[in-house]
């Protein structure tokens, strides 16, 4: 026998550990840089490939939850990051070493696998204080390996390495174990079923879901953007504030600019769960203040919750340039805490939807939605990088970027129109005319 | 094991959620601690 609060916690853990898997790499770049003479470009681009198989992957791992069971591809996800994570303690070379780290971060796939697998237990009601308390703790994997594993381990990310390694093999095992696809063998099915080439791009090609996607890349590709730049931006857009503060040597550095990176990642993690809370209240209480925006879908008031966190992020993101261009280092740690909530906000509000929009397809539209995203934390860092004040990039990409997503979501979620003919081709375009009693996402 | 009731469960997942936002509010805390004095990290 199993239930609903046991499936929930060990799709937690294993998203948990996913997370700290992907994210290790990074908390010791200054370390991996010291031991293999790496010039800037290669950290960077060591940095930067934690990202790289996220968005493919998570729109097959989407898939295959759907199609095998989230409990299986969950585990072969844990199992395959967990022994390369081993092999990785042993690198010698710094080419051995990024292939086998290119692999280990490839776990991160796992969070659509889990969103799918939480979909299928939760019901409506409570399905955004559900998901926001499966990825919430999980995306806290980030910022307790950006926080503890310096501490823990120091400069020797070897070991760090095996044990996260070894971790995660066991985490595998007992979710192959214990885990349980769905609620019912029905609703297993149902997914399965739903899983075709067409039911794909029929997801892909509702304005919606795209929708979504933006906001999710406002939310969620941020947050891991920053996750990989926060870093190098205390350090360099700080640097005379950290030493004369005492943080002189490499170490010292790499352990407070880790600590300034966690708070964001600490509160956008942390904060999610209570957003899927509002997220539910907003939808209990039928609030919907934007008069611009649909009201009469099933789900309107978490479209206009997460409209509200979409806001927040733009402002968030132009007051962390104010802070930073004012040089204050105490300014831009509190400013960064907001940020953090704000996008949390943004996180947790669109996986409250995204099941409950594509009830009948929740692996394919979660790999859609959490995987196209994630190409955010490529993009971003190339501007915060690549304009001329490091403290700008955060205002370019909110103003010049999220903007025009604001934009998009606005008129996509203007209609009161189905689904099913919002779109790019209508469903029985895509599934054929007589899907429509099975299809059931309207 | 016997299924928790939606209530059960929701009244022990907003515990939980309250907490890991008292959590964020430490780590927020330690840092700025860290920003003003640059002797927190003690634990480095």
């Amino acid at each position: 026998m199993t239930n609903k609060v046991e499936q929930l916690v060990i799709a937690t853990v294993g998203f948990f550990w996913a997370f700290l898997l992907w994210f290790s790499t990074a908390a010791f770049s200054p370390s991996i840089e010291t031991a293999f003479g790496l010039t800037t470009a290669q950290l960077g681009l060591l940095a930067s490939s934690a990202i790289w198989l996220a968005p493919p992957g998570r729109i097959a791992a989407g898939w295959a939850a759907d199609r095998i069971g989230a409990h299986n591809v969950f585990a072969v996800v844990l199992g395959y990051a967990g022994l390369v994570s081993i092999a990785s303690a042993f690198a010698d070379s710094y080419q051995l070493l990024f292939l086998e780290r290119l692999v280990v971060a490839s776990a991160g796939v796992s969070f659509v696998v889990g969103i799918q697998h939480v979909s299928q237990w939760f019901d409506e009601h409570e399905i955004g204080t559900a998901e926001g308390l499966y990825a919430g703790t999980g995306n806290a994997g980030a910022g307790v390996g950006a926080l503890l594993l310096p501490r823990l381990y120091g400069a020797d990310f070897s070991t760090a390495f095996l044990h996260l390694g070894v971790g995660a093999l066991v985490i595998a095992v007992v979710y192959k174990w214990r885990g349980v696809p769905a609620k019912t063998a029905a609703r297993a099915a149902e997914a399965k079923s739903n899983s075709s080439m067409r039911d794909t791009l029929y997801v892909w090609t509702r304005y919606t879901a795209i929708a979504l996607m933006l906001a999710y890349a406002m939310s969620f590709g941020l947050e891991i953007s920053m996750n990989a730049w926060l870093p190098t931006y205390y350090a360099e857009g700080f640097a005379a504030q950290l030493h004369g503060l005492g943080f002189t040597d490499a170490v010292a550095v790499q352990t407070a600019a880790g600590t300034f990176a966690a708070v964001q990642s600490f509160n956008a993690s942390l904060w999610r769960p209570f957003s899927g809370y509002m997220s539910d209240l907003w939808q209990r209480k039928g609030w919907t203040p934007y008069p611009f925006l649909a009201s009469g879908r099933s789900y309107s008031p978490r479209i206009h919750w997460v409209l509200t966190a979409l806001l927040l992020v733009v402002v968030s993101m132009v007051s962390l340039t104010v802070a930073g261009l004012a040089g204050y280092l105490p300014a831009s740690v509190v400013v960064l805490a907001v940020f953090g909530v704000t996008v949390s906000f943004g996180t947790g509000g669109v996986f409250a939807v995204v099941p409950l929009v594509f009830e009948d397809r929740p692996g394919t539209a979660a790999g859609f939605i959490g995987g196209v995203s994630t190409a955010g934390g490529i993009v971003y860092p190339l501007i915060y990088g690549g304009v001329p004040n490091v403290h700008l990039g955060y205002a370019v990409v909110g103003l010049c970027i999220f903007l025009p997503f604001v934009a998009f979501y606005v008129w996509a979620m203007r209609r009161e129109g189905s689904l099913a003919s919002d779109g790019i081709g209508t469903r029985d375009r895509w599934l054929g005319a007589g899907d429509s009693a099975a299809g059931g996402d309207d | 094991m016997a299924d928790w009731s939606v209530d059960d469960w929701y009244r022990a997942g907003r515990v939980v959620l309250y907490a890991e936002m008292g959590v964020a509010v430490l780590v927020t805390a330690f840092a700025l601690y860290m920003a003003l004095t640059g002797t927190a990290g003690v634990f480095g």
